[in-house]
């Protein structure tokens, strides 16, 4: 009985134009997306390998030329790269707009080894990017509301349901498999993104959980829209008024909601200005460097061991000690910063509840490895990896040593730590995505009760 | 807010009313203003409408408000940022020349008043720019990078309410206007009372117009008064400016009228119309404007910052032109300034060699940066050009564009401040090396300037520049705007010249 | 086969059926008679379980409707005034569908247009989209289903209004045939000529009250009309 009336539902809907251009249109977009994230993908993949290897060649360079008279320490230069998170093909999320590669070297600061690196076409900002992941958000809950705005309402108004209830068929019974049909849908077209993508090779080996991962959080982003529809349809009398009232729920979770959200984050969640900030970096530097030569005494009386080759002095350990005064200086505002965006996070992480919508992007970014999250984690790495620097480089500067030719193996080597996918952020995402469609359809099925068949 | 004037102009006029008719078909005043109030009773006794306008009015309030606030915020901590850089920069201490241009000054990117409107793109450009010797240096700071993914769903601004969401209560509004009245079979019985199908919809736009005036009127009116009170003192422009931007939209919305009522007119059935209304609506917010930005990317494709900075440390290295190395120009300096003074060494120069050879690399490097941010530049604005390509398929990117360009947070005024602050730098290291070159001595680098010298060196006074120049630049999107208007008018005209009274025919 | 005991229903406490009593036996055509808003179409909502009864019952062979509307629904068909079926489907698909919800759906097409056949409609129509058919295509479809289905009682709601007479006449003989057949017809019309021509009784409803029971036999054309006139103006 429910196949029977699945198999009418797709009969219909091959034979309508709307489907046809909506199914048209979804793929289209979806094959457009799909092409421009591989090459995204690509570009950022090649990018991060260029730059570690122009770092590398670096060091290379200065080995070569060291095997004479050693190598100068501040000649010594190298980058961290990030690498494409592992399904970077499907959600650029933030990727775009944070720093992607960090200057190591002893000229750098905890806040100043990310610069240089602000090019980014402003206007693509803004637009925002065609990826895999505003298909999924925005354009599939158009697809499914187009398909499913009048699930019982133009069959009534045409008077087709009460002939159709008089063959032995509940109701609820009829709503659950039309609900069916297109999930049925739903899935296939998930199950085709997946196949491309993986056949175009935007898929790692290892990214395997991520892309079930990011296919479930779809799958139940668009069953969600579904049982939208069908909790409208048990309560609306008009496929007019169904179809408003689905425009302004997807109006509402899609755009208001999450633009409500950001504009609250900004007010509650206050990140410290950063202009403030410039200016007691710009203080801090003034006074460490018109205090250098007492910054330098103290050092060497703190690091006796430095001062051994009784050389204390110099343009370049002077710098050096005003520059790690300055660091200590910041470091407080630095932490600030950087607990003020994690806490920024966490409310928006508690708050994503509010619209299927920013649950389904947070979920998306985070699985494509896109989100702000990583970055912050690349930015820590960056920075330990500065310090690992500082730590190797900075006895030689006090001390006035070159770097040997054997020395520049011995130098430390960044790696990022690719962050595992909180288990709890996503079940937090399952559940907040499937409760809700749970809700909709009990409620839908029990207001079913009372639904007009005859206008 | 709406400018309903327009079809009346066009509709009043004796030449579309035919001659010798003396039926009441006449296209007279007193029927369009009978209809037009009918239509505006009609949409403020739908609560569908009702709840919308004030949803949307809601979100323009607070857009505007929450706009103005932000914005005073930010140019208060503009201004006191300003003050602190001055007293650092004045307050260094005794140093040398060029190790004050090495620690260099910051500018600071003025906050447009208007920009409690429109943020335009100034959340994706930085706020401030390290001005220091030997490099041009990109602007840091973005806002978007202190905020969280969110950002990425749109940020409720006033622009953005106007701009995407109220395009959807024009729609709501005026979907049915003809299509369902025709459906209901009321279509039927006004057009064989002898009313005329241009009367209809005259009456129509007024009406619909009006009930969308009670939404935007005060909304244009706050947004003027915003305008004043975060600008505070320097008010007058703004104003000006302020008054640009809702005629600017009005026109937008007359656009979005006249494709309303002209798809209502055409098509088979009020869920038609919506439905392509609806699309339309979807592409030209949603698509086009992604569509576009990656049409623009491909066409002026940015280049990554490694590409870009090694394309200028080659040429700094190498040399412009046949200026030759680093070591070769220098060498070449010498004997130039050796042979106009006359003399054999260095030492015997009565100027700071050290001072002068500064000042040539910094000339050289000031080459190197024209030709390569020139070439940036010329990107971004190819780029900006690009989208406005696609205002042909989507109105709103010409009003984002005028938008954007009033409030004076576009990419031309970044560029605009960017430049002014780049010459700052250049004449701020030059006025910095001069010193060095006359007043070190034989001390060169060891030679220290005092407070007196920061106090005498160029201070960076930006003046943004004038309405004309402004929209001397956004005429290709006035142009696009205007022909928007000419188009929604002229098919809003046809569509009702072929009403079709009866429901099931299409026109 | 249909039986109606003390049936009312109220909307919004506004009465649209008070105290309906009614019996149609197999083989029987019951016609409702009675201006618009009289009752009729929420007594064939009721027995179809479209509505529920704000008291008393409906019993489709001995089943209370509001208990088992399914079990009921098994047994009747129903031709709305208005039929309204699949546009983009043709004649054929859309009784291919209704009858596999039936639970049909080992129907060969060569069955499917014999239905379509018996009900009346042209044999080169089965095969055209229905966005094509005139009102009396659509009904015979309707008919078409009930036939296939097997109904037992066939519920019709203003079957006549906008039929041309050939049509109308079509109808009426299909509908005395299966009631010689057995099957219980409870039709809803505003048309007394055909009331009287097809129905065996004749009820007159008004103000969701039933009024009168005539005998269609021991009434000629003028009789039940000025019985009808009657009815009305008091």
């Amino acid at each position: 009985m429910i196949l029977t009336v699945m198999r009418h539902e797709w009969r219909l809907m091959r034979r309508s134009p709307v489907s046809w251009w909506a199914a048209g249109l979804l793929l289209a977009a979806t094959a457009y997306a799909l092409a421009g994230g591989l090459a995204w993908q690509q570009e950022r993949a090649d990018e991060a390998v260029a730059i570690a290897e122009t770092g590398a060649s670096m060091l290379a360079e200065q080995r070569a030329s060291a095997a004479e008279d050693g190598g100068a320490v501040s000649q010594a230069r190298t980058y961290a790269a990030l690498p494409p998170g592992p399904l970077a093909a499907f959600s650029v999320g933030l990727a775009d707009l944070l720093p992607k590669h960090a200057e190591i070297s002893i000229w750098r600061r905890p806040d100043t080894l990310f610069g240089r690196y602000q090019l980014e076409s402003p206007l693509s900002l803004l637009a925002g990017r065609f990826d895999l992941g505003f298909v999924v958000l925005y354009l599939l809950p158009l697809f499914i509301l187009a398909l499913s705005y009048d699930l019982l309402a133009a069959e009534r108004e045409g008077g087709r349901l009460s002939l159709v209830l008089t063959q032995p068929l509940s109701l609820p019974g009829l709503l659950a498999a039309k609900l069916l049909a297109r999930l049925v849908l739903l899935t296939a077209f998930l199950a085709v993104v997946a196949a491309a993508a993986a056949l175009a090779g935007a898929v790692p080996a290892l990214a395997w959980p991520r892309l079930i991962g990011w296919l479930a959080v779809a799958w139940l982003y668009g069953a969600l829209w579904l049982a939208v529809c069908a909790l409208v349809a048990a309560f609306a009398r008009r496929s007019e008024t169904c179809a408003a009232t689905l425009a302004a729920i997807w109006l509402i979770a899609v755009l208001v909601i999450p633009g409500l959200l950001e504009a609250a984050v900004g007010t509650l969640r206050p990140v410290p200005s950063r202009l403030e900030y410039v200016t007691a970096m710009r203080a801090a530097s003034s006074e460490a460097s018109q205090a250098s030569s007492e910054l330098l005494a103290q050092y060497y009386h703190e690091h006796p061991e430095l001062a051994a080759n009784g050389e204390q002095g110099g343009f370049l350990p002077a710098y050096y000690a005003s520059e790690r005064d300055v660091e200590r200086r910041l470091e407080p505002l630095l932490a600030d910063f950087e607990q003020r965006l994690v806490s920024q996070q966490a409310w928006v992480e508690r708050w994503r509840f509010a619209s299927p919508a920013v649950l389904a992007q947070e979920a998306l970014i985070e699985l494509a490895g896109s989100s702000q999250r990583r970055h912050r984690q690349f930015q820590h790495d960056a920075r330990a990896f500065l310090a690992d620097w500082h730590a190797e480089m900075s006895p030689r500067i006090f001390l006035g040593q070159q770097l040997a030719p054997a020395d520049y193996d011995g130098l430390p080597s960044f790696g990022f730590s690719e962050p595992a996918v909180s288990r709890q952020h996503f079940a937090g995402t399952v559940a907040g995505l499937t409760l809700p469609a749970l809700l909709a359809l009990v409620v839908a099925y029990r207001r079913l009760d009372r639904f007009e068949v005859a206008s | 807010m709406t400018t309903p004037s327009e079809p009346a102009s066009a509709q009043t006029s004796p030449s579309l009313t035919s001659p010798g008719q003396t039926s009441p078909a006449e296209t007279s005043p007193r029927a369009v203003a009978i209809i037009a109030r009918k239509e505006l009773v009609e949409s403020l006794r739908d609560g569908r409408f009702r709840a919308l306008a004030v949803s949307v009015l809601a979100l323009l309030i607070a857009g505007l408000v929450a706009g103005s606030l932000e914005t005073r915020q930010a140019r208060q901590a503009i201004d006191s940022a300003r003050a602190a850089d001055h007293d650092t920069w004045v307050g260094q201490g005794p140093r040398n020349p060029h190790s004050a241009a090495h620690f260099g000054h910051y500018a600071f990117k003025p906050r447009p008043v208007l920009s409690a409107l429109d943020r335009g793109v100034d959340a994706y450009l930085g706020r401030v720019v390290w001005l220091e010797a030997h490099w041009q240096d990109p602007f840091s700071l973005r806002p978007a990078e202190d905020r969280t993914a969110l950002q990425r769903f749109g940020d409720l601004s006033a622009a953005f309410t106007l701009q995407v969401l109220a395009p959807l209560l024009v729609i709501f509004l005026g979907f049915a206007a003809f299509a369902g009245e025709r459906e209901r079979g009321t279509l039927r019985q006004l057009v064989s009372l002898g009313l005329e199908a241009r009367t209809l919809a005259l009456g129509k736009a007024l009406g619909l117009g009006a009930a969308l005036a009670l939404v935007l009127v005060p909304a244009a009116i706050l947004g003027v008064a915003v305008a004043v009170v975060t600008g505070g003192g320097a008010a007058a422009s703004s104003w000006v400016d302020a008054a640009l931007l809702v005629v600017v939209y009005s026109v937008y919305f007359a656009i979005l009228l006249g494709l309303v009522l002209a798809v209502s007119a055409s098509a088979k059935s009020a869920r038609g119309a919506l439905v392509v209304l609806l699309g339309f609506w979807m592409l030209s917010t949603l698509i086009v404007p992604r569509l576009v930005a990656d049409a623009a990317e491909k066409r002026y494709p940015i280049p990554t910052p490694r590409a870009f900075y090694s394309a200028i440390a080659e040429d700094e290295a190498r040399g412009m032109g046949d200026l030759g190395s680093r070591a070769e120009r220098r060498q070449k300096l010498e004997q130039q300034v050796l042979a106009e003074h006359g003399v054999e060494t260095l030492e015997a120069l009565p100027v700071n060699f050290a001072g002068l050879s500064l000042q040539a690399s910094e000339e050289h490097s000031n080459l190197v940066y024209d030709k390569h941010y020139g070439e940036l530049w010329r990107l971004y604005l190819g780029q900006e050009r690009a989208h406005l390509w696609g205002a042909a398929l989507s109105p709103m990117l010409a009003v984002r564009a005028l938008s954007m360009a009033v409030a004076g947070t576009d990419v031309a005024r970044h560029r605009h401040f960017a430049r002014a602050a780049e010459s700052h730098r250049r004449e701020l290291v030059k006025f910095l090396n001069d010193d060095m070159t006359y007043n070190a001595g034989d001390a060169a680098f060891g030679y220290l300037a005092d407070e007196g010298l920061w106090r005498a060196s160029p201070t960076f006074e930006y003046q943004p520049p004038g309405l004309g120049q402004v929209l001397g630049r956004q005429l290709p999107a006035l142009a696009w705007l205007a022909l928007w208007l000419v188009i929604a008018l002229a098919v809003a005209v046809r569509a009702v010249g072929r009403l079709q009274p009866l429901p099931g025919v299409s026109s | 086969m249909l039986e109606a005991r003390s049936l009312s229903k109220e909307f919004d406490g506004h009465p649209a059926l008070t105290g309906l009593d009614l019996k149609v036996e197999s083989g029987e055509v019951f016609c409702l008679l009675g201006a618009n808003g009289a009752g009729k179409t929420t007594t064939i909502h009721l027995f179809l379980g479209f509505l529920t009864p704000t008291s008393g019952q409906a019993l489709v062979a001995g089943t209370e409707v509001a208990s088992d509307a399914l079990a009921a629904r098994r047994r009747l068909a129903y031709i709305p005034e208005q039929v309204q079926l699949y546009p983009s489907l043709t004649g054929l698909e859309n009784l291919g569908y209704l009858t596999a919800l039936g639970g049909r759906d080992d129907l060969s097409d060569a069955e499917l247009r014999g239905f379509l056949e018996r009900a009346g409609l042209q044999t080169e129509a089965a095969s055209r989209r229905m966005s094509t058919y005139s009102k009396g295509m659509r009904q015979k479809v309707a008919i078409a289903v009930a036939l296939a289905k097997g109904a037992e009682a066939l519920l019709l709601d203003e079957p006549t209004s906008g039929l041309d007479p050939k049509a109308t006449n079509e109808l009426s003989n299909l509908l005395r045939e299966l009631s010689q057949e057995g099957v219980a017809v409870l039709m809803a019309t505003h048309d007394l000529f055909r009331a009287k021509e097809i129905g065996h009784r004749l009820g007159i409803m008004k103000q969701g009250r039933l009024l009168d029971v005539l005998d269609a036999s021991a009434v000629d054309h003028g009789q039940l009309e000025q019985i009808y006139l009657d009815h009305m103006h008091d």
